[in-house]
């Protein structure tokens, strides 16, 4: 019974059952909408093909993963510089194809291999001045298209996690300190680019002064939390978040799975998303990996771990509104692929493009 | 990557960082949803809740062969929503002609604007989901008091207390024709509509009494009016 509770298994066990908090959490926050199951089907899909993903992802040897990176960084790379010219715009940001039915964001989907190209990087260029550069070059350049879609909260995550990455990676502590700077002076010229964000700032701030304006995402986010209390209100009946919070089953997930379960009923997806992050941790250290492997594998981690930090730090008022999702519990094809493929090729990068039983049961009798 | 050992030091460095402030986001939750909820839930309420007076029936007088003279009616008006000085836009009149087909809504502005009486079970039905997604009317339920009120009957009846005819008899017996309006309080959405599963009544209405008069009305034709 042992030998099935490795991290390789955990993993996808985990991505699966957080799929399934997702479900609830969608149907809750979609009780009172005209087809309140629409949604709910569409993510099932989605979680069902996230999951066919990430199992075939894991069984690609991980040498294959980092041949096609270049390529496949370079495509998805030019589909976010053809947004402008194709792309949608919903919500005022232009960040989305559309394909029939179906939405398609090119900066969700292309994670794993942005991951790669820039683990690449970190494991080949000599170690200094250059790495640095190349690794910022890399970086400047994925997040450009980003800036101007405009979708800044993406651009956060992204920084931030190349900083992590570079930090985990090895870098020099003046290097760090280089990019905190540099990452100061961003915020600095967004906030006076687009007062937009400033006014966020200020009503994450100051929320009493505009309740109804830019204080009003904040103090709702805390009404529909208090109501969920210790084990949340009746199944389907999240009457906040339907109510009052702007896309209850996206950007406010975090804050309609803890009005729908309360603190005690939202320990399970925060369990499940710890066990998934210690299962990555656990396997990224492991002495037997290669340099490349184990950054991709502490890599995924830490956009992992990024994200749902400041997905619910929104959803808490700890932090101001960005509009990012909650990984595999936000509605969102884009979102649940991406980060299911990018689950997968770390699991590749642990197995070495073994299957998941026969390196488990190697690992276990090494 | 050179060295395997900083790598296992960032990499515990960096997942101590992340415990502790997924620690933070834990005690975040628990002072919000258990510690301080009560002071949430209060300007919770004092946004949302509505207290709603629900008007009781006024009863009807009748006379002696129980022919009724004054009696109520309830029938549902459409209003509009619009802010000041806003015009419905031509995708909205296009909707609103898809229920009202001989009706024409351009040059309706504000909010004061009586736009149908008398809507039907079909129409309320039609208009509802549009209002719930925020379409710019809405529906008031409204009582209208109908009598008998035709000369001869007034000569009829003759003087009572203050009035003349029915009018007389509503006065007289207002007492107990009034009843007693209910409560009840119920959540609203952001755009101000009733969240229906929210709804809560603290005190039901007590109906007014139907009085029979001491009289009967010889009748010679019905006129009905306001």
């Amino acid at each position: 019974m042992k030998g099935h509770l490795t991290s390789e298994n955990l993993v996808p066990a985990c991505t699966f059952l957080l799929g399934i908090c997702g479900l609830l959490t969608i149907s809750s926050g979609q009780s009172t909408a005209d087809e309140p199951l629409r949604l709910v089907v569409r993510q099932f899909l989605f979680l069902a093909a996230g999951i066919g993903l990430l199992t075939l992802a894991a069984h690609i040897r991980f040498a294959v993963w980092r041949a096609v990176a270049p390529e496949v960084f370079f495509f998805f790379w030019i589909t976010l510089m053809l947004l402008p010219i194709f792309g949608t715009r919903i919500n005022g940001m232009c960040g989305w194809f559309r394909i029939g039915i179906l939405s398609f964001q090119p900066s969700e989907c292309g994670r794993p291999f942005f991951l790669l190209a820039l683990v690449s990087v970190f494991c080949q260029v000599p170690a200094g001045a250059k790495r640095l550069a190349a690794s910022a070059v890399l970086t400047a350049l994925w997040l450009l298209p980003i800036w101007f879609q405009p979708d800044f909260g993406t651009v956060m995550i992204y920084a931030l996690a190349f900083v992590i990455i570079y930090f985990i990676a090895g870098a020099p502590w003046k290097h760090l300190f280089l990019l905190a700077g540099t990452a100061l002076i961003s915020g600095v010229c967004i906030a006076a680019a687009h007062p937009y964000v400033l006014r966020r700032f200020t009503g994450f701030l100051f929320p009493d002064r505009d309740p109804a304006g830019s204080g009003w995402h904040v103090r709702q986010f805390e009404l529909a939390v208090s109501r969920g209390h210790w084990f949340g209100s009746k199944m389907g009946s999240a009457v906040w978040s339907n109510a009052y919070l702007p896309f209850s089953y996206n950007d406010s997930a975090g804050a309609t799975l803890l009005e729908t379960l309360g603190v005690a009923g939202a320990a399970v997806p925060a369990l499940l998303f710890a066990v998934l992050l210690c299962s990555l941790y656990r396997i990224a250290v492991r002495r037997e990996l290669a340099g490349q492997n184990r950054l991709f594998i502490a890599g995924t981690a830490v956009f992992l771990g990024l994200q749902v930090l400041v997905h619910m730090g929104v959803n808490l008022a700890l932090l101001p509104p960005t509009g990012l999702v909650l990984p595999f519990i936000s509605y969102g094809g884009s979102s649940m692929t991406g980060y299911c493929l990018m689950l997968g090729i770390a699991l590749a990068a642990a197995n070495d493009g073994g299957s998941f039983s026969t390196v488990s049961s190697s690992t276990t009798t090494t | 990557m050179e060295n395997s050992e900083l790598f296992h030091a960032r990499s515990r460095a960096a997942a101590a960082v992340f415990f502790l402030l997924f620690s933070v986001i834990a005690l975040r939750a628990l002072q919000i949803g258990v510690v301080s909820r009560g002071r949430f839930l209060r300007a919770g309420e004092k946004l949302s809740l509505k207290n709603v007076s629900i008007p009781a029936r006024r009863g009807s007088i009748l006379d002696g062969n129980n022919v009724p003279l004054a009696w109520s009616e309830r029938h549902f008006e459409l209003w509009s929503a619009l802010p000041a000085g806003e015009h419905f836009l031509p995708r909205q009149q296009e909707k609103l002609r898809e229920i009202f087909p001989d009706s024409v809504f351009s040059s309706v502005t504000g909010s004061s604007s009586v736009l149908r009486l008398s809507l039907t079970a079909k129409e309320i039905a039609a208009l509802e989901p549009l209002i719930l997604r925020g379409f710019p009317v809405r529906i008031r339920s409204k009582t209208r008091r109908l009598t008998v009120n035709s000369a001869e009957i007034g000569k009829q009846i003759g003087r009572v207390r203050n009035g003349v005819g029915v009018s007389g008899w509503e006065k007289k017996y207002d007492h107990l024709l009034r009843g007693r309006n209910g409560k009840g309080q119920v959540m609203l959405d952001r755009r101000r509509n009733w969240i229906r599963s929210t709804w809560k009544l603290t005190a039901s209405p007590v109906h007014g009494r139907n009085v029979v008069v001491p009289v009967t009305v010889r009748q010679t034709g019905k006129g009905a009016g306001k």
